[in-house]
């Protein structure tokens, strides 16, 4: 079901793009890289969905709230202690893990949409907490104005961001190869036949989620590095849906799949979005054909045609 | 061959993004602005946009302002999305080079200031009332706020002889925070009694268990702090279940008044005072001009930013470019404001902007009178 993403061609493909994205901040006006920057952040954040909702077979429909509390974490780090900023790179992802260790281990009694549906439930509750609690997480407001020192350019913010979205899609990659990530692809296929072959099935699901929500905590840093502050939406289920969306239609059954989600839709929001009201029926009328002719996804349907023609 | 197809169309869309920042004509004065043009604000988006484009048309069929033409870049924030108004602003700062830009809702204001603090952007609010917005570098508010609204009101309903309330608000910090800081404090120092408070979950369209519980303690009358529809169904509400007291919300329009119906009669609303009838040249030109180009009568939210656009902007690009400064920088025109803080409006007289980034105009209590909003008190705003 899954397509190989390193081969020859693709491994040179993938340097190519690396060395174009290192070299744009050269060539382009600075919107676009800061908008580069956004499809980077949020690609990571959709491919670390990916891990538990593609390779994992899990319907994470909030994970927004990773996301979410990596950037306050982040964010609360840098305007409430003196520390210097690399300890909230660490705690973010840190914090995000332990939120997804807790709501995992509440969701992973239920399985399929039911686990979605409890997922939700509590995602929700977290919003609520950081939308209510006014005297420490501002509220609706939420904080502004925390930005890194060093790296509050755009055009630093970008290559920051650039680098650490490489090394975590490398760690990804390496995870959905590892023995780990096989066996978490067979309990995706077969949980009742993984279970019979000695696998810990509940664990294994477990550590799937916590790894996931590491990395969107990840992504919430680097948006807090890019934007310089946080609010309530970015906790909100609205939000975890567009991330969902962004797997489907770039392809949910390939790692790079939701990078290239991100990248259309955050174009089309962004960009499209600001010359026309309607860029919401612009991409609705891209998702049903993409239902329509690519239900894979646009690099799904590429990857199966090479396969095939190969 | 087909490798060289490839870098040739990557080439050229290179070239036509870098293109795009470089086009701009030099004589062209770009107005940012952030509304909510779809969903379930539109409404506000729709009044105010047109608001401030009549304004550049106004000023542009004058001449423009200093050999300076008024461009509006109108961006959608949707159902008042932070994430996507970021990003638009950041695009009509690095791309449009906007050295101004019209904002509304109290979220989106205090989400996009710190980068225009950062970039030197000045922001005109002429939509969102929260105190919240107080004290924030480059934003500057041309609606009232909440700080000046609830007094005069608060004041209204002690001479009308009421003693005891009840209070209903969006249960977020944009409710919670002025109830607390604001309407208990001030009403409790009159001597009066707050029966209950409600925190209701917005987007709604039945009140009724919270309305019911506040009908339990008996109030003379209920104090609304809530945002969009949801005041309209709060009235109805409030009706339906025989609380028939005296009301106040903080907002009321057309849209509304089609929900509440006869229901809004004895609804009460404090807010700037945009006198349709007026006689001046400049209002009536306004409100003539959107009359015969929209086919109805402008609200508040289109005369505050018709103000923003036609009187305030142009005297500060004035005040710049007699200076010889850059009239694109946002800092000189954050500077030129304090030379004279006071415009004109078409609100009548003048409009004066406080050091806090509050201001100082006409303002009423208005009485909702067979559907219509009629002004029974003129208040002078604190």
């Amino acid at each position: 079901m899954f397509y190989g993403l390193i081969n020859r061609k693709s491994f040179g493909m993938i340097f190519g793009i690396l060395a174009v994205l290192l070299i744009l901040p050269l060539l382009l006006p600075r919107f676009y890289i800061y908008l580069i920057a956004l499809i980077l952040i949020t690609g990571l954040l959709a491919t670390s969905l990916n891990l538990v909702l593609g390779y994992g077979g899990m319907y994470q429909f909030h994970h927004a709230v990773f996301y979410g509390v990596g950037a306050y974490t982040f964010a609360l780090m840098l305007t409430k202690t003196k520390l210097p900023a690399w300890n909230a790179y660490l705690a973010a992802p840190i914090a995000a893990a332990l939120l997804g260790l807790v709501m995992g281990a509440i969701c992973i009694r239920l399985s399929k949409l039911y686990f979605g549906m409890l997922q939700i439930s509590l995602g929700s509750l977290v919003w609520a907490i950081v939308f209510r609690w006014y005297s420490f997480t501002g509220g609706d407001d939420g904080i502004h104005g925390c930005s890194v020192p060093d790296i509050s350019s755009i055009t630093s913010s970008y290559y920051f961001t650039l680098v650490t979205t490489a090394v975590c899609l490398v760690l990804m990659y390496l995870i959905v190869n590892s023995p780990f990530g096989r066996i978490f692809q067979s309990i995706r296929d077969n949980p009742g036949r993984s279970e019979a072959v000695g696998v810990n099935v509940k664990l294994h699901q477990l550590t799937g989620l916590v790894i996931a929500a590491a990395f969107a905590g990840v992504a919430g840093a680097l948006f807090v590095t890019v934007e310089g502050c946080v609010f309530p939406d970015l906790l909100f289920w609205t939000l975890s849906l567009e991330v969902l969306i962004m797997c489907l239609l770039g392809g949910w059954f390939t790692f790079l799949g939701p990078m290239l989600g991100a990248a259309v839709i955050i174009t089309l929001r962004t960009v499209v979005g600001i010359y026309t009201e309607y860029w919401t029926l612009v991409l609705g009328i891209v998702l049903m054909l993409l239902i329509l002719f690519l239900p894979e996804g646009v690099l799904g349907y590429f990857f199966r045609k090479t396969e095939s023609r190969e | 061959m087909k490798r060289i197809k490839i870098f040739s169309l990557c080439f050229t869309v290179l070239l036509s993004l870098c293109a795009l920042s470089y086009g701009a004509d030099a004589k062209t004065f770009n107005i940012g602005a952030l509304f909510p043009m779809t969903g379930p604000q539109a409404y506000y988006g729709r009044v105010m946009s047109r608001g401030a484009q009549m304004g550049c048309n106004h000023i542009n069929a004058d001449g423009g302002v200093e050999g300076y033409k008024l461009k509006l870049i109108i961006s959608d924030f949707k159902n008042v999305d932070v994430m996507l108004a970021l990003s638009a602003m950041q695009k009509m700062i690095l791309i449009d080079k906007a050295g101004c830009v019209l904002t509304s809702f109290s979220a989106i204001n205090l989400g996009v200031q710190p980068v225009c603090a950062e970039k030197h952007v000045l922001m005109i609010n002429g939509g969102a009332y929260s105190p919240k917005l107080a004290e924030k570098p480059y934003l500057y508010s041309t609606k009232v706020s909440q700080n000046q609204m609830a007094p005069p009101m608060l004041r209204h309903f002690w001479d009308m002889g009421i003693r005891r309330i009840g209070i209903i608000h969006i249960a977020d910090p944009a409710g919670e925070v002025p109830v607390e800081t604001l309407v208990k404090p001030l009403w409790t120092q009159m001597g009066g009694t707050i029966v209950a408070t409600e925190a209701h979950q917005p987007g709604l369209t039945d009140y009724s268990s919270y309305l019911s519980r506040i009908k339990e303690g008996k109030p003379d009358a209920l104090y609304d702090i809530s945002t969009g529809q949801d005041q309209a169904f709060i009235v109805k509400g409030a009706r339906e279940i025989g609380l028939n007291i005296p009301m106040t919300v903080p907002d009321w329009n057309d849209d509304f008044q089609a929900i509440a119906g006869k229901t809004s009669e004895n609804v009460y609303v404090p807010g700037d005072h945009f006198n349709l009838e007026s006689s001046d040249a400049s209002a009536r030109r306004f409100i003539d001009g959107y009359k015969a180009k929209w086919k109805e009568a402008p609200d508040i939210f289109a005369a505050n930013y018709y103000d923003a656009v036609y009187n305030m902007l142009p005297e500060l690009i004035k005040r710049v470019v007699r200076k010889g400064a850059n009239p694109a920088d946002g800092a000189e025109l954050e500077k030129a404001i304090w030379e004279n803080p006071a415009f004109k409006t078409v609100y009548g007289g003048e409009i004066k902007i406080n050091r806090d980034g509050s201001s100082n105009k006409p303002i009423a209590i208005f009485k909702i009178v067979e559907g219509k909003k009629t002004v029974i008190k003129q208040v002078v705003s604190e």
